[in-house]
């Protein structure tokens, strides 16, 4: 059985546990193969990875980017407190994309934490505005919006975040004008070829997912949050990818992250344009032809609503027009910690994410499955019993609050918000029958959805179910047929060794500079700078100087009056006739009768008497 | 840290690596003897000349004596007469271990290797027994590096003839002497070395030219630095002179080239003969001499004249005519370095 279960496959053996269990042998047999896939699957980031492991995470976070690890797996509660915890605006909704596995969900128990592997792309919802109860990342222009917004209707420079899975070997995080967030323009900025458009997908994420969950994304508007999943195999990435934003890298898994900087905004800060014209660190421009090349202007809220990455600091003068939680975001993006001093969310090193346990629902989805329209959120989901918008007040909830501040909307729905949590006893299946009760027609379609297993209702996926079921009985099976036919004692499960340290190999670093060095000396790469010699001053040395006849030196000792040097000039002589014989002579040593010798020329009287001199001054005479 | 050291017959240079580039030190080999008198004294303290001091004379040095030395209408004395280090000359060997110190910072580390070349490039027993080979390893040693000597052809070789393995022959026409190495894949093979060239040539301009110079006390001697300056700032090429006195120049080039090429010759030929090198090897100048405008194709008139016993191909002149076999020094040092290193860590 054992070695069938290697193979996913299922012995008629266990078909009564099956039955018993309440599922179908096909679904067994799936559940079987969902678990040996996740089991391989998690040995192959390591492997893409290289030294470090990357971790993706946007949307109401106070730095939203890819962060480098120096382990494979992370809990989400480091990499959320490495992007400086997430602001008033997040749901507690946080979505998981992983790659190449199925969508699952679970929930956050307390004292549980969520592992997440290299690759994933955490995405962590934005609540709905209490005052309008309009989804703010369904924004977008040139489609009538809400009077309530429609400072975001004017400013066309709002941007949205997406992330990238697939364009180069991590994910990328990138903020970008949300009039501009196409495919095609997007393939165009990333300087594809315009017919790969095919080929990519687009997952919008969030309360939009009930429009458009998945889909090819030839012409779908993205909205905050969305990922584009690109096809390796069409995409090349070399021209663009040293300007794409780099990943922070994180030292401790557990720490606090170093402060991301300005390059790693996630903002798409250096891509040039196809005009040749570089792009501002905060601006995206697009090819002229399609008559968008203009600089986009600073906008402190996105239309979204989504926290923006670090970079947007210097608009914390713009921010602070836009009320009390702009603010309070931006103060995020300058100290992560800032975050922590806010009335709504409160830090907490032991819980970053400032949501109590329980309250999290965490949805953890395929980027290449195609199955997103049926476990979607949106109508007809039968696997979501924690809706994505815990708190969606309604329009009614907009009228009560209408001549409200924006802050004391924003506390009221808090409160109001708060008031539904769940207490410690707090049952899954009551969240979320309270929240199928609201008006809205996906709710409702949801409240249809109670026939649903047990297991199904304890948030536990029936995958996990049959496998856990399956594996339990396997245990017994295999212990008993060990019991009966052996007498040996059934050794103790070696606990597998906890992993403590990084295993990332720590380079050699000073053997490759030195290489690197001599690398460059030697292809004279290093430019020469000629610095001054440094004597030492005030020497004395002893002796006296002999100056071997070049010249004759008068000091002290030998101070005897001279007779004054002679201040004629001697008359020039012509070319004295034993010169003149030496040049006549000289053109015949290059000659090919004089190659044949193989004796010195010097040595040839007659023909070398220039060298011959000059020679036997320096070793006398007959020296060579 | 490695450095090397190019002590030339006229000037001396050392070049080591600081981060990303090369910081290189020059000077010339060279001092000035003035009459230790009040007057002098009180003239050089008060326009602040760096100088020195000996029994009976003000010592200037390097780049500072010969600077000046129109100045106090005293010529120049070299630290290297005809190529060798003075043994009679005690204030001449202390100036140039004061040059060398100048020349070479602090070591950091304990055993750097400072590759050196010795002027006049000795060859046999010359070059590794011999006096200047004895008194420079010493003053290095001393400074705290250990020394190791390289000729300057084959520096020269190191320094340009990377993209050919390391292969081909180097010709340095220095100051003082002219010098060839036959290297192949890094390995010299064979060196040839004669103690004529630049200086020889000067010394011929001004005597064919009658060009002296008196010093303040009446002596003459012959200007050699006026012929040098002529030398170098000459209009034409040297293959197609315009006046008696570059034709003369061309001769004289051509006599030496011709005399250095069949040297070479004579000495490849008996080392190739234990290593056969049948690939086309490309040849590198350097050297103050072969920066004259037209002497690549005047050096490629006289190879071809000649019976070479090696196949040749591209003839061309160093990149830098300051630092280049320094640098080929500096390569050298730090293959040593790794060597040396990777021995202490095998050990």
């Amino acid at each position: 059985m054992g070695r069938n279960m290697r193979h996913g496959r299922l012995s008629i053996l266990l078909y009564l546990a099956i039955l018993a269990a309440g599922a179908s042998l096909h679904g067994a047999h799936e559940g079987v193969q969902l678990a040996l896939a996740e089991a391989t699957r998690q040995v192959e980031p390591r492997q893409m990875a290289g030294p470090g492991f990357y971790f993706g995470i946007l949307g109401q976070v106070a730095k939203p980017a890819v962060y480098q690890f120096r382990t494979a797996t992370v809990r989400l509660t480091d990499l959320v407190s490495a992007a400086g915890g997430v602001t008033d605006r997040a749901t507690g909704n946080a979505r998981v994309f992983r790659r190449g596995l199925n969508r699952q969900q679970a929930l956050i128990m307390p004292g549980a934490d969520v592992r997440l592997m290299a690759g994933d792309i955490v995405v962590f919802d934005e609540r709905q505005a209490a005052n309008t109860g309009v989804v703010l990342s369904d924004y977008s222009p040139g489609v009538s919006s809400p009077a309530g917004f429609e400072q975001n209707q004017n400013a066309q420079s709002s941007r949205i975040q997406v992330a990238f899975v697939g364009l180069i070997e991590r994910p990328v995080i990138v903020k970008m004008p949300s009039e501009h967030a196409t495919v095609p323009k997007l393939l165009a900025l990333l300087q594809q070829k315009p017919d790969v458009a095919h080929a990519v997908r687009v997952i919008q994420t969030g309360p939009a997912a009930a429009v458009s969950p998945e889909t090819s994304g030839d012409k779908i508007q993205l909205t905050s949050g969305s990922i584009v999943v690109f096809d390796r195999d069409l995409i090349v990435a070399d021209c663009v990818r040293e300007s794409l934003p780099a990943a922070i890298d994180v030292a401790a898994p557990s720490g606090v992250a170093s402060a991301p900087s300005a390059d790693t905004s996630g903002t798409i800060s250096a891509l040039p344009n196809h005009a040749g014209a570089a792009v501002d660190a905060t601006t995206v421009s697009f090819p002229s032809t399609n008559a968008v090349n203009e600089p986009v202007a600073e906008s402190s809220q996105s239309s979204t609503g989504l926290s923006e990455p670090a970079t947007w600091s210097a608009d914390a003068l713009s921010s602070q027009t836009t009320g009390g939680n702009e603010a309070a975001t931006d103060s995020a993006h300058r100290n992560p910690l800032a975050v922590t001093n806010q009335p709504i969310t409160n830090f907490d090193e032991r819980n970053p994410t400032g949501i109590s346990p329980g309250e999290v629902s965490i949805e953890i989805q395929a980027d290449g499955a195609n199955n997103a329209a049926t476990y979607g959120h949106g109508a007809g989901n039968e696997f979501d019993p924690f809706p994505p918008i815990p708190y969606d007040f309604g329009n009614d909830q907009s009228s009560e609050s209408a001549g409200q501040s924006s802050a004391e909307q924003q506390s009221e729905a808090r409160a109001d918000a708060m008031s539904m949590l769940p207490s410690r006893d707090f049952h899954p299946s009551q969240r979320a029958t309270d929240l199928d009760a609201q008006s809205t027609p996906a709710k409702k379609a949801r409240g249809k959805q109670d026939k649903r297993s047990w297991f199904e209702r304890l948030g536990i996926p029936m995958d996990l179910t049959i496998v856990g079921i399956l594996g339990t009985l396997a245990a017994v099976v295999a212990l008993g047929i060990l019991g009966h036919t052996t007498h040996q004692p059934v050794p103790k499960p070696v606990k597998p060794p906890t992993p403590t340290e990084p295993e990332v190999p720590v380079p050699v670093q000073q053997p490759k500079n030195e290489f690197r060095a001599l690398e460059c000396l030697i292809k004279n790469q290093l430019p020469i700078v000629e610095e001054p010699c440094q004597y030492k001053p005030n020497v004395t040395f002893f002796g006296r100087a002999a100056v071997a006849g070049q010249t004759r030196r008068v000091d002290s000792a030998h101070n005897a009056p001279k007779p004054p040097a002679p201040a004629r000039v001697e008359p020039k002589r012509e070319i004295s006739a034993h010169d003149r014989a030496a040049i006549a002579k000289a053109p015949a040593r290059g000659s090919r009768a004089r190659a044949s010798h193989s004796s010195p020329p010097v040595a040839e009287a007659g023909r070398s008497d220039l060298l011959e001199r000059v020679l036997s001054n320096i070793h006398g005479p007959g020296a060579l | 840290m490695s450095i090397a050291l190019d002590a030339g017959v006229r000037r001396m240079r050392s070049l080591y690596q600081s981060g990303d580039r090369l910081l290189g030190r020059c000077c010339r080999a060279e001092y000035l003897l003035l009459d230790d008198v009040e007057p002098m004294r009180k003239l050089i303290d008060r326009i602040e000349i760096p100088h020195a001091r000996c029994e009976d004379a003000l010592v200037l040095m390097g780049d500072t004596a010969a600077d000046l030395a129109p100045v106090f209408g005293t010529p120049c004395l070299s630290l290297f007469p005809n190529g060798k280090i003075p043994r009679d000359n005690p204030p001449a060997r202390q100036i140039l271990a004061a040059l060398i110190e100048g020349l070479l910072p602090e070591p950091s580390d304990r055993d750097e290797v400072c590759c050196l070349t010795i002027p006049g490039n000795p060859t046999g027993d010359q070059g590794t027994f011999g006096h200047e080979y004895k008194f420079l390893t010493h003053l290095v040693s001393l400074r705290g590096y250990a020394p190791l000597v390289a000729t300057s052809s084959m520096s020269l070789v190191l320094a340009e003839l990377a993209a050919d393995s390391f292969t081909g022959i180097g010709f340095e026409l220095g100051a003082g002497s002219c010098c060839a190495s036959l290297s192949h894949r890094g390995i010299e093979i064979a060196h040839v070395s004669v103690p004529v060239s630049g200086d020889w040539i000067d010394t011929e301009l001004a005597r064919r030219e009658e060009e002296y110079a008196w010093d303040r006390h009446g002596k003459r001697h012959l200007d050699t630095h006026s012929a040098a300056r002529w030398k170098e700032s000459i209009a034409g090429t040297v293959l197609q002179p315009s006046n008696d006195r570059e034709q003369f120049l061309a001769e004289l080039i051509r006599e030496l080239v011709a005399y250095v090429i069949e040297a070479a010759a004579a000495e490849f030929a008996r080392a190739i003969k234990t290593k056969p090198i049948r690939d086309r090897v490309p040849i590198v100048l350097g050297g103050g001499t072969s920066r004259l405008p037209g002497f690549a194709a005047l050096f490629e008139q006289a190879l071809s004249a000649t019976s070479f016993p090696l196949s040749t191909g591209e003839i061309r002149l160093s990149g830098d005519p300051k630092y280049t076999v320094a640098r080929g020094s500096l390569i050298r040092a730090e293959l040593e370095s790794q060597s040396r290193a990777a021995s202490r860590s095998a050990a």
